[in-house]
């Protein structure tokens, strides 16, 4: 046994001749037994005599944060919902914690985070919530670092747009555009023509946000652009934005869709009208432009195809205006036209592409009743109504759709009043409550009601939870399926969340 | 009475599961006649079934037990119930025990006399001394065969060379490992079984494959000799190759007084077998003792040690020239594992490997060794991350570094100083312990049982 040689060099020179087998050793006299009992003096000295190499570099230390942690039973909480994800819970409680000015204790921001950079939707909510300590982690984790759209517009933000990835770029963009639209407008003005189809389509569609008239002449060019993905989404943008060229253009089209016939009345009677759609006979190339689609589906006439389109980019206000009638009244009129089901849908797909348009409340609700009484119009379809309109009035929608429904019993309420994918306020939640209390029928079917259930209990309001127990407990006096017992374990535990963060 | 944290409570459950819904009975809406007395806690918890479940606690050590039907243990009523004494003792109104919980106590405790009894009955009662020597011979004489058969097929594996082997390995270990059991040498069979695994740890394999081989050898060339060798020695020898020495026996050896901290714990799960390692550090004597726990399905750990508490009591090592694996003697009362460390100075990472040559030289089969390094911190160097004291660093296991565990341990400390205790296996370091200053020093749980 050499003595002047390092036990682990020893050791590697005979995984050579293990590797091979003793049989083949050039060592003349080497068994297996001589080489093994080598290996084990070696390994023994290297085992023991490990040292282990000087240089380390420390990682920088968490800057202090001066919010407070969590208390213990808030975290246990949350490191429950970490046990069996359930992200409208996570996001719920993470938002708690901001809003009473405390942090994820530092244990559980790895777990937090592991979960965050899995989800789709990245919430900056959550990474919020971790604090220093989330930004420190996220330094030294790659797999944590992901542009997250922040509150103020960064020192370096010119330079970052020159040199960012698309992703970083979009994220910053959208930054901008919240604090300073005519700035963002600038800065996509910039690099416009360097930029991929995909990144450019991607910038209008942050510049759909806060989108003003002076925005309008960059956006019409860009009708011209040489990607078709490019141009739609243009379209879509100033589709939405009220006033635009684009849609007067599209209000002029609909103007020889319009048929309306002024009849006079009896003696006592005012002058009626009647209303006739008359869609366009042929396809006229410069529509293109706009967005119209030439082709419709199979199954589909071309005519009320193109009437549709025109119609969905067209303010109501040109059939209150060209009529002289209410909307309600426009709606009545309209009545027997064999187009009327289309009519109907575009009317709301205007208010949902364009809710800034004049008039837009007063149609909303001659739509929203119109549906109620009209057999086939599912709540489904109004969701883009609702998805248009702020919180308050999308709620009042809601509450006057499913009270105008008369018909409307069991599941087809809930589904309805759970239509909309933003949180209910507690007004809101009693008044449901109270109305599906009054629709559903006792010991419903469990399979018809389990989604719509679901749909509630991410939605409700703490506040109301006992209600909402209370009519579960009606509904299924016999005892809960598993998949509804656990939606009510959702509201409960929302409802005990609330109370922890309010103590 | 111990002074019961949420943390150290969930730290009693026997998964994330039951954790996880132990915090969601932990309110008190959940519960009917709680009640608490001075040995006791109790309550009614509403099931699925008819009948509420009846859920009490012996606080003593503490012990749990329900009427609910879960196989868990404790079951989720149980630590949902301990929780909510954590966390709101006053609820707990001071009353006489319901007969459902005084009776058990007083059972429990009557049978632990009985068993006493009947042990001391045993101990007293002749033996038959000639049918027991029989039994030892006939074991010695399979276990001499198991190591002749191994030895066999050991040298053959050289001689056709490691590189020939490796695809075949799996299934040829597994051959090997079941002839082991069959020859009552189970410590050899967990030898051979780990070949494979080295087999495939990338690159430089064979040296560390070879590297346990040579171990191997040197074990089966003890085995041969286990007559000519110190006792001590001998004791070490006949433990690698998986002979047990009965708890009484070591029960009966003198204890070492110190306070006792409970400063980390890993596990290990293996088919249906759970391992748990408890790692002791004794203030005074500033000496590790491991004690292991196993646990076959769904049968229930022992819950008297939870990580970062500690006691005062008598603690007893199984005789080794290493002395480490022991059994707690007797214990007192449980205080907060405060200050654990401060019996010594601090302790480097090079007194730490000083040690573990010292005790290789003794048992040069140990697979675990622990190590305490004081006013340590996460570091890097390159792409891999150490544990940096001073002018050293460990390096930490690759496994350890890949899991989310790395970065709760690199979150908890904030990148700071900390007191880290982990197991070394020769090669890298596997935290299971750590204590963090903060306002005061905090036990935080690492191990790889308690991630998200």
């Amino acid at each position: 046994m050499s003595t002047t040689e390092g036990p682990l060099r020893v050791l590697k020179d005979l995984g050579v001749t293990a590797l091979l087998g003793s049989d083949r050793s050039a060592r003349t006299g080497e068994t297996p037994a001589t080489l093994l009992s080598r290996a084990a003096v070696s390994g023994m000295r290297a085992r023991a005599g490990r040292r282990i190499r000087a240089s380390w570099e420390a990682i920088a230390g968490c800057p202090v944060d001066t919010h407070p942690a969590a208390t213990t039973t808030q975290a246990a909480t949350l490191e429950r919902l970490l046990s069996s994800p359930d992200a409208a819970l996570i996001h719920d409680w993470c938002v708690l914690a901001r809003a009473r000015g405390v942090r994820v204790p530092p244990v559980f921001v790895p777990a937090l985070l592991d979960w965050w950079s899995r989800q789709p939707s990245r919430s900056p909510e959550v990474f919020d919530a971790t604090g220093t300590c989330g930004a420190w982690l996220a330094e030294l984790n790659p797999e944590w670092q992901r542009p997250v759209a922040v509150a103020e517009i960064p020192a370096d933000a010119d330079e970052a747009w020159q040199s960012g990835s698309s992703a970083e770029r979009a994220a910053l963009l959208a930054t901008v555009r919240k604090n300073d639209a005519e700035r963002a407008l600038a800065m996509v003005r910039a690099t416009w023509d360097a930029d991929g189809a995909e990144e450019r389509r991607k910038f209008i569609e942050v510049l759909g946000h806060h989108v003003s008239a002076s925005d309008e002449p960059f956006l019409e060019s860009a009708l011209d652009d040489r990607s078709k993905t490019v141009r739609r989404e243009a379209v879509r943008v100033l589709t939405r934005l009220a006033g635009s060229a684009l849609r007067s253009r599209m209000r002029e089209r609909a103007a020889g869709m319009l048929i309306v016939e002024k009849s006079k009345g009896g003696l006592l009677r005012r002058s009626k009208s009647t209303v006739t759609l008359e869609p366009p006979k042929t396809f006229d190339k410069a529509w293109e432009r706009d967005g119209i689609e030439e082709q419709a589906a199979a199954g589909k006439g071309k005519r009320a195809f193109w009437m549709v389109q025109v119609l969905s980019a067209t303010d109501l206000a040109a059939w209150t205006a060209s009529t002289g009638h209410a909307p309600s009244e426009v709606l009545a009129a309209l009545g027997d036209d064999e187009y009327f089901g289309d009519a109907l849908g575009a009317m709301i797909s205007s208010i949902a592409a364009c809710p800034d348009q004049p008039d837009a409340a007063a149609w909303s609700e001659a739509v929203v009743s119109v549906c109620a009484g009209t057999k086939g119009v599912e709540a489904e379809r109004l969701s883009s109504i609702w998805g248009a309109q702020a919180v308050e009035r999308s709620e009042a929608l809601r509450l006057q759709y499913v009270v105008a429904c008369k018909a409307m019993r069991g599941a087809g309420a809930w589904n309805a009043l759970a239509s909309d994918p933003r949180a209910w306020s507690p007004e809101f939640s009693t008044r449901a409550v109270k109305i599906l209390r009054g629709t559903t029928p006792k010991k419903p079917d469990s399979w018809e009601f389990w989604s719509p259930i679901e749909s509630v209990s991410k939605l409700l309001h703490p506040g109301t939870a006992e209600l909402f127990e209370s009519l579960l407990m009606e509904m299924y006096s016999e005892g809960l399926s598993d998949s509804i017992r656990k939606s009510l374990d959702r509201v409960r535990l929302r409802a005990e969340m609330h109370k922890e963060f309010q103590s | 009475m111990d002074d019961w944290s949420t943390d150290k409570v969930l730290a009693l459950a026997p998964d994330a599961g039951a954790a996880s819904a132990g915090q969601g009975l932990a309110a008190a809406r959940k519960w009917t006649s709680l009640g608490a007395s001075d040995r006791a806690i109790w309550g009614l918890c509403q099931g699925s079934g008819k009948d509420p479940y009846q859920t009490r606690i012996d606080l003593s050590e503490p012990v749990f037990k329900c009427s609910c039907p879960s196989r868990k243990f404790p079951c989720k009523h149980g630590l949902g119930l301990f929780l909510l004494f954590a966390k709101e003792r006053t609820i707990f109104k001071k009353a006489t025990e319901p007969g459902w919980v005084g009776e058990w106590i007083d059972g429990r405790a009557e049978k632990a006399e009985k068993k006493a009894e009947k042990a001391k009955a045993a101990s007293e009662a002749p033996v038959d001394l000639a049918a027991q020597a029989k039994r030892a011979a006939n074991r010695e004489e399979r276990v001499r065969q198991g190591v002749a058969e191994c030895r066999a097929w050991l040298e053959d594996l050289l001689r056709v060379g490691l590189a020939a082997a490796q695809g075949n390995a799996t299934a040829d270990c597994e051959r090997v490992a079941a002839r082991m059991v069959d020859a009552q040498a189970p410590g050899l069979a967990g030898i051979v079984r780990r070949i494979p695994g080295l087999m495939a740890s990338g690159a430089g394999w064979e040296v560390r494959t070879l590297e346990h081989l040579g171990r191997l050898h040197l074990l089966l060339a003890a085995a041969d000799r286990v007559g000519d060798l110190p006792s001590e020695l001998a004791g070490d020898v006949r433990v690698a190759l998986g002979y047990n020495q009965p708890k009484e026996e070591v029960l009966a050896g003198q204890g070492v007084q110190d306070q006792w901290n409970v400063v980390g714990q890993s596990f290990e799960e293996d088919d249906r077998l759970t391992v748990r390692r408890t790692w002791l550090w004794g203030r005074r004597t500033a000496r590790a003792a491991l004690v292991v726990d196993f646990a076959v399905g769904n049968q229930p750990l022992d819950t008297s040690l939870v990580p970062g508490m500690a006691f005062e009591g008598d603690v007893v090592f199984y005789p080794s020239g290493a002395p480490l694996r022991a059994l707690v003697k007797s214990r007192g009362e449980g205080v907060p594992a405060a200050d654990a460390f401060g019996g010594v100075g601090p302790i480097g990472i090079g007194a730490n490997l000083e040690r573990f040559a010292k005790a290789l030289n003794s048992n040069p089969w140990l697979t675990r060794w622990p190590m305490v390094l004081t006013r340590a911190r996460i570091a890097r160097s390159g792409n891999r991350w150490l544990l940096g004291q001073g002018e050293e660093a460990l390096p930490l296991s690759p496994p350890f570094e890949r899991s989310i565990h790395l970065w709760r341990l690199i979150s908890a400390t904030g990148g700071r100083e900390a007191t880290f205790v982990v197991e070394w296996d020769g090669e890298a370091a596997e935290p299971v312990g750590l204590f963090v200053d903060d306002e005061a020093t905090r036990f935080v749980r690492v191990g790889a049982r308690w991630g998200a």
